[in-house]
């Protein structure tokens, strides 16, 4: 374990969220249970008065939870300069066997939080609460997700030895290695940009094709579907494609090096271009699902479709333009070498 | 009724918020101070830790890959030339060179220095010559070839002071007479953390002073040009020779930032009571929430401020209090650190001989460190102010104003 | 409009609940308010039309039953949906004014209008035209409290006016006056009356409430509606 400031920090978040969030859950519970939007009895008020302050802690311990993520990739960027062996964060993450499935574990948890709380925000707007216990429900399933993560992230730290020498991006994203780096690492542009491109064609068709009412609800699903396959082609494209034109070097292909001054953090716009776009569209997709269902019930359910419809549209708009962005900005790199010497980088 | 738009709603409520906290002057401006003060404290212990590790960093640079000295008898004793040959041949082993260096206590100045020998020649000429101030004086070269030296800037200034800038006599109890050298020159450094007490002699000169045998040194370079094979053969060298102590720079490195880091956290952690002290402070004024605010609060509601509004107002409060008291901590603590080079904080964590010569802190801003330190300011005074008034802010009007 | 503007339906309302203070100070209480009508709630301390009248303000909401103003039943609003409704609709007028004493008249009286995102332009002008009819224009930038107990009085009803409701809700509003500004009072309200908006008043003033200008009179006795 290392005394270190940005450790603590780590803990006490985590920690004060989870407490936060079991609250939280204890009361979702209760609204689960006894909701009942016709009554106008003591307990319903009682359950209606509880939602809003549930709805207002969550939102707010979910947002934080989603930042957390980010503080974990500079946390573990800063802990490089302590632990031997590591250049950036990669080498903090690889030190130990919880780095990496932590990393996994909060991307996707953040990916679950900002879906809630798109799903929140959507009932907050309606006067008649119509998606309370839908969204109580989901909650609950989150919750082991937090529970997991914060579990994790103290393995992960008492695990921290900084006597114990860890590899850096050099070998983690080396197809000479095992393990998952170095499958993407190692897998050819050739095959990469292929896949990715299908994907986004998929997308596209998705959005664009139209269908009847009953397609329409499959597309919802498959949009999310194709989303979470898009994030990790893309994922795979950085590592094995993007990399190399950035770094102008075939053996470097590290996909946390590039958000650091020297590259003048062209990483953090690539990702967050990623980030937004993916977000965004399985926002949508779900948005669909919810006007879909909506359609299907007379007076407060319209209005619940139109409300989520304008919804889908904006988040349709965001994912469509920054997945654009992604991908223009993947590509820069790229373009700009080949302009610069008139070929490829490949193997000799 | 015409709405204005989310921008203008927001205006009316940091306007009202400001108007608020000049309702309460005195009360806030108390609180401000304290918060400033604790802002002030953490700040220059996060940036002199930043500093003295970049700082590290850039001196480590140059240092061999392996550093590697004798221990006999749990001390630190002469490496003889044998083991020269010995090393080179270990594969992936570039050059070992050799160094002649030691501590000196000066009476005259009654502190130790780093005396480092090598062959003033090669300063002379080259690239190394404009790192020096040379002295004019005519015939330097000749007089006492051996018995040159050069110093860094600490050094001189203190030589300045007894009166001693020419010419520096170097005696121990013991010896029959004093070794005088002349000072031909002072280091113009960019870090002085590295040179400041340096006294670079010329080689022959250096080991009479050092007292070091001719075929003896104090310890060896190692130039490993691969860095993955540098902590393997290390080990070879331990291996071969269990009397060698080897030290790798990346070691170095390490413990530098982990002592840094250690000493930052620790300084922090007792600075915890005071942040704890202070937040409970704030706490037992916010969640009574004095009468008069409880009040306000209730107003507000019964005139039909939505709970997110009134919960705005408290939060551009204490935005505003803890904004404009971190931003001035943090101001007041560069101001500290680089300016004033830290005095106080910097024995703390740079001194292991309070009588050090001064050195320069180079400034950098890095955006880590305000997020770090927002983060410990800011967040905890919000939720310790923003909680209580929640409490107050989702009551029904009708509550509050009967228990009022 | 076609239908009562006010309707409560068993409206029950219990404070402290399951704590040893417990106290019910509202039962099954159920009333109908017609548009553009004076209505008094007339009873002695603590018989529960102050609460009734909360609940009608907007104020609480009930432990059990239903609250319906202008057709909409805002009971079972979420609370940014009622305040919606209350803002649109409502204006309160509280027994103790309840105004912010380090404030000036001004600021009081534009204060509901400021969540809304109104600029200070238009909340200046709607804030001077009352001013201007309370008579308190000489008095816009004084603190609250520098005023008398019957300025203070016409700022708080001037602050209930700021945003046009159709309904005003007056919480025994000739506490702290005398006869001559009581009947002041009342002139205003019969002119309010007449200009379409709704008015209930909570008040055990005979001065008050055998006005000939009140249209309705509800006896309210131990937390129940006696009689109307």
């Amino acid at each position: 374990m290392i005394l270190h400031p940005w450790i603590l920090g780590l803990i006490v978040g985590h920690s004060a969220l989870l407490l936060i969030f079991s609250l939280g859950v204890i009361n979702a519970w209760q609204i689960f249970r006894g909701w009942d939007y016709n009554s106008s009895e003591e307990k319903q008020f009682l359950l209606e008065k509880k939602t809003y302050l549930i709805s207002t802690v969550m939102n707010f311990t979910l947002f934080t939870q989603i930042l957390m993520l980010f503080l974990f990739e500079m946390a573990a960027d800063e802990l490089a300069n302590i632990l031997p062996g590591a250049m950036c964060a990669v080498g903090t993450l690889s030190s130990n066997s919880y780095g990496f499935p932590l990393l996994n574990l909060k991307i996707i948890s953040g990916f679950v939080c900002f879906l809630w709380l798109m799903f929140n925000f959507l009932d907050n707007q309606m006067e008649t609460y119509p998606l309370v216990q839908k969204k109580y429900l989901v909650l609950m399933l989150i919750y082991p997700l937090a529970v997991t993560e914060t579990i994790l992230l103290f393995m992960f730290a008492s695990d921290l030895d900084p006597s114990v020498i860890t590899s850096c991006c050099g070998s983690v994203y080396n197809e000479g290695t095992e393990g998952l780096g170095a499958s993407m690492a190692g897998a050819s542009a050739g095959f990469i940009l292929p896949l990715f491109f299908s994907i986004v064609t998929l997308l596209l068709l998705n959005r664009f094709v139209p269908r009847n009412a009953a397609m329409r609800q499959l597309g919802n699903i498959f949009e999310v579907l194709l989303w979470i396959a898009f994030f990790i082609t893309a994922i795979a494209v950085i590592i094995s494609f993007v990399s190399t034109y950035v770094y102008e070097m075939l053996s470097h292909k590290c996909p946390f090096c590039f958000m650091g001054a020297e590259y003048h953090h062209y990483g953090v716009l690539l990702y967050l271009f990623l980030f937004i776009a993916t977000a965004a569209g399985m926002t949508g997709g779900l948005m669909g699902r919810v006007k879909g269902k909506g359609l299907r019930v007379k007076g407060e359910g319209e209005a619940l479709a139109e409300k989520a419809g304008l919804f889908q549209k904006k988040m349709n708009a965001v994912s469509l333009w920054t997945m654009l962005a992604f991908v223009v900005t993947g590509f820069l790199p790229f373009v700009i070498y080949y302009m610069k010497t008139g070929a490829l980088i490949s193997h000799q | 009724m015409t709405y204005g738009t989310w921008f203008e709603k927001q205006r009316n409520i940091i306007d009202y918020s400001l108007q608020s906290l000049l309702r309460r002057r005195i009360r806030n401006i108390l609180i401000m101070i304290i918060f400033i003060l604790l802002v002030f404290a953490v700040s220059s212990i996060l940036f002199i830790t930043g500093a003295l590790t970049r700082e590290m960093m850039i001196t480590s640079s140059s240092l061999p890959d392996i550093t590697v000295q004798r221990i006999m008898g749990g001390r630190q004793a002469n490496v003889p030339a044998s083991y020269i040959s010995e090393i080179e041949d270990i594969p992936g082993v570039e050059a070992v060179e050799t160094r002649v260096w030691g501590y000196f206590y000066l009476t005259a100045l009654q502190a130790n220095f780093t005396i480092y020998g090598m062959d003033l020649n090669l300063l002379e000429e080259g690239e190394y010559q404009k790192i020096v101030n040379w002295k004019n004086t005519p015939g330097h070269a000749e007089k006492n070839p051996d018995f040159r030296m050069i110093v860094g800037q600490g050094v001189s200034e203190l030589l300045r002071d007894i009166q001693m800038e020419n010419t520096y006599l170097f005696y121990q109890p013991g010896w029959q007479k004093p070794i005088p050298f002349d000072i031909i020159g002072t280091f113009k450094t960019e870090t002085e953390l590295q040179s400041n007490d340096m006294m670079i002699l010329q080689t022959r000169g250096a080991r009479q002073v050092l007292e070091l045998p001719p075929d003896e040194f104090t310890d060896l370079a190692v130039y490993v040009p691969n860095p993955e094979e540098t902590e393997n053969i290390a080990l070879k060298i331990r291996r071969y020779f269990p009397e060698l102590r080897t030290i790798t720079r990346a070691h170095i490195q390490n413990t530098y930032s982990s002592v840094f880091g250690w000493k930052s956290a620790f300084a922090l952690s007792s600075m915890l009571a005071a942040i704890f002290a202070f937040l409970i402070l704030i706490w037992d004024k916010a969640s009574g929430l004095s009468l008069e605010e409880k009040r306000e609060i209730g107003i507000l509601k019964a005139v039909g401020w939505d709970t997110d509004a009134v919960l705005s107002v408290k939060l551009w409060e204490g935005l505003i209090i803890s904004g404009i008291s971190s931003l001035t901590g943090i101001l007041l603590a560069y101001a500290y650190t680089y300016w004033l080079r830290a005095p106080g904080l910097r024995e703390i964590f740079v001194g292991w001989s309070s009588v050090y010569p001064p050195f320069r802190l180079t400034p950098d801003a890095d955006p880590k460190f305000l997020l770090l330190i927002i983060t410990i300011a800011v967040l905890p005074y919000l939720a310790v102010t923003v909680f209580p008034a929640w409490k107050a802010a989702i009551t029904d009007p009708d509550t509050i104003m009967r228990n009022i | 409009m076609a239908g009562p503007v006010v309707e409560t339906i068993n409206v029950t309302k219990t404070y402290n609940h399951g704590k040893p203070n417990h106290v019910t100070a509202l039962r099954d209480a159920s009333l109908q308010i017609d548009e553009a009508s004076l209505t008094v709630l007339k009873g002695p301390s603590g018989s529960g039309k102050t609460t009734l009248l909360s609940l009608i303000g907007c104020q609480t909401k009930p432990t059990r039953g239903k609250v319906t103003i202008m057709g909409k039943t805002v009971s079972k609003l979420p609370e940014k949906f009622m305040n919606l409704h209350k803002r649109k609709h409502i204006g309160f007028i509280f027994q103790h004014f309840q105004l912010i004493g380090g404030m000036s008249v001004l600021d009081n009286i534009v204060l509901p209008l400021i969540p809304e995102g109104i600029s200070p332009k238009e909340r200046n002008r709607r804030a001077d035209r009352l001013l201007e009819q309370f008579d308190l224009t000489h008095r816009r930038q004084f603190k609250i409290s520098n005023l008398s107990g019957g300025e203070q009085q016409r700022v708080a009803i001037a602050r209930a006016l700021i945003n046009n409701a159709d309904i005003l809700l007056a919480d025994e509003p000739s506490a702290h006056l005398d006869s001559g500004l009581t009947s002041d009072l009342l002139d205003y309200v019969r002119h309010l009356k007449q200009s379409g908006h709704t008015i209930l008043i909570t008040s055990h003033d005979p001065a008050v409430y055998q006005n000939p200008i009140v249209d309705r009179i509800f006896e309210i006795k131990d937390g129940r509606i006696a009689s109307s």
